[in-house]
């Protein structure tokens, strides 16, 4: 998160019925074309320039200037993007002695960049780049450019990066910068023309494989990246609306809107990185979803470019009933139907109170039950998160050494409630942190009745310092692994939806099943734990992360792989989902047809056939291949 | 064998740190720790009666009545039920035990390895501890084992006879003894709430959790058919998703000699017990400053019930079928592993011996010299069908002190001959009201207590024999001269074992362990296999040792089967059939054409009724609540075993009977 985002003072209160010119035009009648030719178009400030590398890393997550290092057996955070920056971690450090048994001194250093003759040769369909050129469409064939987008954020992925290089085979030979939908449709008239493979790209953040090349594919690959596509072409509002290109990241959206006054409030934890584009190809799933929905609730429309033509409905309308609503095949499609080029999302008046909670509970089932009981009155705070024990103690050992701000959570929990202590073991203990959004009144009002269910489930109210921090580590946290993987320690993260009577059950039984297979294994130090991140009227969404040390292992990312598969079978035994917001990709392929029958894996298939009959859209993902079944 | 074993009495041997031992700081050892704090008793109870979905299941009983009275009676039924716990009670009874332990038995034995093992490997999942059931003993034993190795002392399953005990149901239940009604399937209240209850214990409870799946203690020295009802409920927190596994270990407890042996020979006759009362067990436990010998407690691999069920059962779509065969199947791998884990005694071998020659010569007594000759030559045969004997030393020794053991039965005269003893039997004057059996004359019940009492240590060995014993039976009067084809045997091998399912536990008669008997009975020299034919070659002492031992057992039900054919049995009941058949065994007892006293065995003649029930030969109708025999199969089975007995040869299609061809049918599916 970075710490410009504009605190809630500094934004004025937007005005409903604000006409003003700053922002490109609101229109007048409702033309059904999202983009009116007299319209100036409006380029904001992007975060992420065209070469990503000069900002982000090229084998890692994140900021280059934004790691964890070690320096003298302690582990550092470097750089001044995160409150947690340019600060020892001493108990972090101990932390990872104690469970995971690493040997802050004993690093082994990641690969170094390839020179140009490590990158695998391009298969170049001449035809069709001298039309791209002609087009005066940006390309590159550049080794480090194409390799840089060839991956999304998987452990498999970084894996390859920092340790394994050699198993890297199959890249994309072009890379595309298209600035615009025309450009789109060009790229893929010609894609479909010469057979040529187009992946699209946007910020690469994927966890499921989803970008990455099949290796058996034998046709130019193009890796269309999305970035220059990162125009607001207008902002509406009066019915709250915002129409932008689909490489518009993230963090870029929404300090363009908050610096007017709105918010998109689309928060999920990559969103500094992920563009908008991805997060509807995904189907992607924010923080504050209990305010502002979930990306089909904010998608009002979209256009998808494919070998067929463009698929796009008419009009800015709030709700249709007009057959079976198109916007579904577009969201989720995961690249594999066309490039998703512009939307319309709805936006929100930045809300003027903002203020986080958080909330101890003796035990997670008491945490589980109150988080039932807070969806069962639909009285969600923006967000309500649940840790178990041991993120809660792995968030503790995240702070600074003699900091105030930062003092352990036991020192504030004591301070505020030294009386209720009593009964609360910190081995089992669990916090769930809050953020509220909304008018001053509503927000007390929430607070008042959460706090209360609270306390009927057992639990106490732990103060706002500890609820802000764990929002604020959940950016931090994506940076762990890259630190991990020069320890031997491999680390991923993987989440399921479940209905309510199956969440303590989905939750025990991974652990079990993650335990048993470690053992399975001879793996000695390993972590598994889990949150409850999302609430619903039926269920949750529980996220777990994974790591171990793989000590004495020949191949981690193979016996990693092993134990989330034994960990998803038990998820859909126990009756949890394929995925509540990472999406199908490759890695979860194989399990697409059965979640949603062998008919509706037919029917998204014919879709398929029909949409790009040649297939250039050949990533593979959703449909498992042959060859795995 | 027996280095693997480990007498934990040496442990205690001075009387002066008993007080210090059960006193000492315990970090107790968590069977299941989840991320929970620790519920009390009380909360457990609590929590059930809290449960919303309960009262929804019990409501309509109360339609009337209401709420209140529906809350009411779930909370007597939980008193009722639930365990309690005062370590302080548990630290006593551990004093109190250590001395009685170390005053009636030479060793307590415990494979000492295996259970660390376990131990260390608790806190994933609930752990269940399945012993087998032949002694009151066992409970105690089980939370004194567990109390020793610091693991927290399990809940277990008692029956309802303790509850009438004034002091001693209160140790009991403060000790985590919970209660359980017998046969309450049809009162859906109470069943209700057991449930719920055992789902809550199940899931929040860290001690390991004790049942005996044998339902009451076996009084035959045999294993009981496996019960599915308690572990039925078990492994339903499992497939409710409540708990991430269940981890079963399989327990045998062999006794030297069980101390409520003359009380089963008695029941085993039909004459009643004194009722279960706090008097009568401190009565008993004069009984204990008898020498009992050994115990041997012998912990099984524990084994993962979802590894068990593997993907075999879906979480979300409940198979009832399916999930009830599954639980048959886990209950009787309990029972062969419990069958297997069986450690033999020095006195199981003489008393097989003895039993032996009664049946050769009825003569009661046996010449020492030649019982230590014959018990030599037993124990090859124990090997060859793998059953562990625990002797130590010398074996005449071994054989001299298990005789003083196991004096109540036994004893060596001046001559060095070894004689059976006869009771001493006081008829109680009330005998008549309640009793099970027939009435037997004193002549019948001074005879019989010893054999069956002999008969109780003879039993758990014939795990090991039965097998081959049926094949010989069968063979005999299949063909002397002529082979026979490895799969006519085996069809006339399976009848029997249809016959005699509940008495053996015969949990497979599957072709595998038909074929390893037929292998072992080559092995021995009896049988010649060759190109699917087998022939006997050797009609030796082991081929008469084996057909012996299932004598009694053939006799039993050819005379349930005559029985069968000469009354109507329309208007009785199971208990009275059975008593009649006991009748009408007594005598022909006393008439002398049967010499065999264990044909008397309540028990035995129940498992056949029941055998007979399952195999279509008796049928209920329900409806009418009257009993039928089909006609046809009851006088080829009756035919069937005149044969077996006299051991002549059947005419030829007479295998092919209607019962044989429908289940053979039926095997071939
Ligand atoms: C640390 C971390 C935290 C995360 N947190 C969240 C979270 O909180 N919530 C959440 O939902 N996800 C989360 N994700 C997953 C990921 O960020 C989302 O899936 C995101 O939507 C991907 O966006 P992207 O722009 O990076 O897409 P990419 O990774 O570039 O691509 C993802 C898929 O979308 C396709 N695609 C991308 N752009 C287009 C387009 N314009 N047209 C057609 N297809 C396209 C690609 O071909 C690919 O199949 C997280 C990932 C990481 C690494």
């Amino acid at each position: 998160m970075p710490k410009e985002v504009p605190s809630s003072k500094t934004i004025s209160k937007c005005d409903h019925n604000d006409n003003s010119k700053d922002v490109p035009d609101k229109r007048y009648d409702s033309d059904r074309s999202f983009k009116l030719p007299s319209v100036k178009i409006q380029k904001p400030f992007s975060a992420i320039p065209k070469k990503r590398t000069d900002v982000i890393k090229w084998n890692g997550w994140g900021y280059n200037d934004s790691k964890f290092v070690v320096k003298d057996g302690i582990i550092c955070f470097t750089g001044k993007r995160y409150p947690i920056g340019e600060l020892e971690l001493p108990y972090f450090t101990e932390w990872a002695k104690k469970l995971l048994n690493v040997d802050p001194f004993k690093i082994c250093l990641p690969c170094e960049i390839p020179f140009d003759d490590f990158f695998p040769k391009t298969i170049i369909n001449e035809d069709f780049l001298c039309e791209i050129m002609n087009l005066k469409i940006e390309h590159s064939v550049d080794g480090f450019e194409r390799l840089t987008r060839s991956h999304g954020q998987t452990l498999h992925d970084i894996y390859s990066l920092r340790r394994n290089m050699g198993s890297i085979h199959r890249i994309p030979d072009i890379v595309l910068w298209p600035c615009s939908h025309e450009d789109v449709m060009h790229i893929i008239a010609l894609a479909d023309k010469y057979n040529v493979v187009i992946i699209p790209y946007g910020g690469g953040t994927s966890v499921s494989g989803a970008v990455s090349c099949p290796e058996s594919e034998t046709r130019t690959i193009c890796s269309l990246d999305t970035s220059q596509m990162n125009n607001i072409l207008w902002l509406d509002k009066k019915n709250l609306l915002v129409c932008c290109q689909t490489g518009l990241v993230g963090q870029d959206l929404e300090s363009f809107l908050q610096e007017r006054g709105f918010t998109c409030g689309h928060e999920p934890d990559s969103y500094e990185f992920s563009t908008v584009g991805g997060w509807v190809a995904t189907r992607a799933s924010g923080m504050k979803k209990n305010v502002y929905g979930n990306i089909e609730d904010l998608l009002v429309n979209v256009k998808l470019v494919t070998p067929k033509g463009v698929l796009s409905k008419e009009g800015l309308y709030p709700r249709q009933s007009t057959g079976p609503d198109l916007n579904h095949i577009v969201l989720g499609s995961e690249g594999t139907l066309g490039v998703i080029t512009e939307v319309i999302l709805k936006i929100r008046p930045v809300a003027p109170i903002k203020k986080y909670g958080s909330i101890v509970f003796p035990y997670f089932d008491a945490g589980v039950a109150c988080m039932r009981e807070v969806a069962r009155q639909r009285c969600q705070p923006a967000s309500i998160r649940l840790m178990d024990n041991e993120q809660f103690q792995f968030g503790q050992s995240l702070r600074p050494k003699n900091s105030s701000y930062w003092s352990s959570f036991t020192e504030n929990f004591k301070k505020a409630y030294l009386k209720h202590i009593k009964g609360f073991d910190l081995n089992l203990i669990c916090v769930a942190t809050l953020l509220f959004e909304g008018e001053k009144d509503q927000v007390e009002q929430q607070e008042t009745l959460i706090y209360k269910i609270a306390r009927d489930c057992g639990g106490i109210p732990a103060g706002e310092n500890n609820g802000e921090r764990g929002y604020m580590l959940t950016f931090v946290i994506a940076y762990i692994r890259d630190l991990g993987l020069d320890f031997n320690i491999v680390a991923e993260s993987f989440e399921t939806s479940v209905p309510w009577d199956r969440t303590l059950t989905v939750c025990r039984n991974v652990k079990y099943i993650v335990g048993k297979k470690c053992k399975e294994f001879g793996i000695k130090y390993f972590l598994i734990s889990h949150r409850v991140t999302q609430t619903y009227d039926c269920g949750s969404c529980v996220y777990f992360y994974f790591a171990f040390n793989w000590e004495g292992l020949s191949d981690p990312v193979a016996t990693y792989g092993e134990i989330e598969s034994a960990a998803r079978e038990e998820i859909l035994r126990c009756g949890g989902s394929l995925s509540h917001h990472h999406g199908i990709g490759k890695l979860r392929a194989r399990w697409y047809p059965k979640q949603v029958s062998q008919l509706g894996a037919n029917l998204y298939s014919a879709t398929k056939k029909y949409l790009d009959p040649n297939n250039i859209f050949a990533c593979q993902n959703l449909l498992p291949l042959k060859s795995n079944l | 064998m027996a280095q693997k074993f480990r007498n934990i009495l040496e442990d205690f041997q001075k009387n002066d740190h008993d007080f210090l031992w059960i006193s000492r700081a315990i970090n107790f050892i968590k069977a299941y720790n989840q991320s929970r704090p620790h519920i009390s008793p009380n909360k457990l109870k609590k929590i059930v009666a809290k449960n919303s979905q309960l009262y929804d299941m019990v409501k309509e009983v109360f339609e009337d009545k209401g709420f209140w009275a529906a809350k009411q009676q779930i909370s007597e039924i939980l008193e009722e039920i639930g365990y309690a716990y005062d370590l302080a009670v548990v630290r006593w009874l551990g004093l109190f035990l250590i001395k009685m332990l170390r005053k009636s038995l030479s060793g307590l034995y415990i494979n000492e390895s295996m259970l660390k093992v376990i131990a260390s490997e608790m806190g994933n999942s609930p752990v269940i501890f399945v012993p087998t059931h032949r002694s009151y003993c066992d409970f105690i034993l089980m939370a004194f084992v567990c109390f020793k190795y610091n693991i927290h002392i399990p809940c277990v399953a008692a029956g309802m006879d303790f509850l009438s005990m004034k002091l001693m149901n209160k140790v009991l239940r403060n000790s985590k003894a919970f209660f359980m009604r017998r046969k309450f399937v049809d009162d859906h209240v109470y069943r209700s709430v057991f449930q719920e209850y055992i789902k809550a214990m199940i899931s929040y409870e860290e001690s390991p959790i004790e049942f005996f799946i044998e339902g009451t203690r076996s009084r035959t020295g045999k294993s009981l058919s496996p019960k599915f009802g308690f572990l039925s409920m078990v492994v339903e927190a499992y497939l409710t998703g409540d708990i991430p596994d269940l981890t079963i270990v399989p327990i045998n407890i062999s006794y030297d000699r069980i101390l409520e042996e003359q009380l089963f020979a008695y029941e085993l006759l039909g004459i009643p017990k004194p009722k279960e009362s706090t008097k009568g067990f401190f009565k008993a436990l004069k009984v204990l400053d008898e020498n009992y010998g050994n115990i041997l407690i012998n912990f099984g691999d524990a084994f993962s019930i979802r590894s068990f069920l593997d993907n075999q059962i879906n979480f979300r779509y409940r198979n009832q079928e399916n999930e009830t065969n599954k639980i048959k199947q886990i209950a009787f791998k309990i029972t062969e592993m419990q069958q297997s884990l069986q450690i033999y005694s020095c006195f199981n071998v003489l008393a097989l011996v003895l039993y032996d020659h009664i049946i050769r010569t009825h003569s009661h007594a046996l010449a020492l010299h030649e019982a230590v000759r014959s018990v030599n030559e037993l124990l090859f045969l124990f090997d060859l069908f793998c059953g562990t004997v625990f002797v130590e030393g010398d074996l005449e020794t071994s054989i001299k002190q298990s005789i003083i053991i196991h004096g109540s039965l036994v004893y060596l005269s001046s001559e060095n001959v070894i004689i059976l003893k006869k009771p001493k039997f006081k008829r109680h004057l009330n005998q008549s009201e309640n009793q099970e059996g027939c009435y037997l004359s004193d002549e019948i019940i001074e005879e019989g207590v010893p054999i069956v009492m002999l008969q109780i240590y003879v039993n758990p060995t014939l795990t090991l024999f039965i097998r081959s014993s049926i094949i010989l039976t069968v063979f005999e009067c299949l063909s002397k001269e002529i082979e026979v084809t490895i799969d006519l045997l085996y069809e006339n091998y399976q009848y029997i074992c249809d016959l005699f399912k509940h008495e053996f536990v015969l949990t497979s008669s599957n072709f595998q362990e038909y074929y390893d008997s037929l292998l072992k009975l080559a092995s021995l020299g009896i049988l010649e296999l060759h190109e699917g034919t087998i022939k006997i070659k050797n009609y030796n002492n082991v081929y008469i040792f084996l057909i012996n031992l299932l004598k009694p057992f053939i006799i039993s039900a050819n005379e349930f089967c005559k029985f069968l054919l000469e009354e109507d049995i329309t208007q009785k009941t199971q208990l009275q059939v059975v008593k009649e058949v006991q009748d009408k065994i007594s005598f022909k007892i006393i008439s002398g054409y049967i010499e065999e006293y264990y044909c008397l065995s309540l028990d035995l003649l129940s498992n056949i009724y029941n055998a007979l029930s399952e195999m279509k030969i008796i049928i209920r109708n329900k409806q009418k609540n009257m009993l039928f025999t089909n006609a046809e199969l009851l006088n080829d089975l009756n035919c069937y075993l005149c044969c077996l007995l006299k051991g002549r040869k059947m005419p030829y299609n007479f295998f092919k009977n209607s019962y044989l061809y429908n289940s053979i049918g039926k095997s071939k599916l």
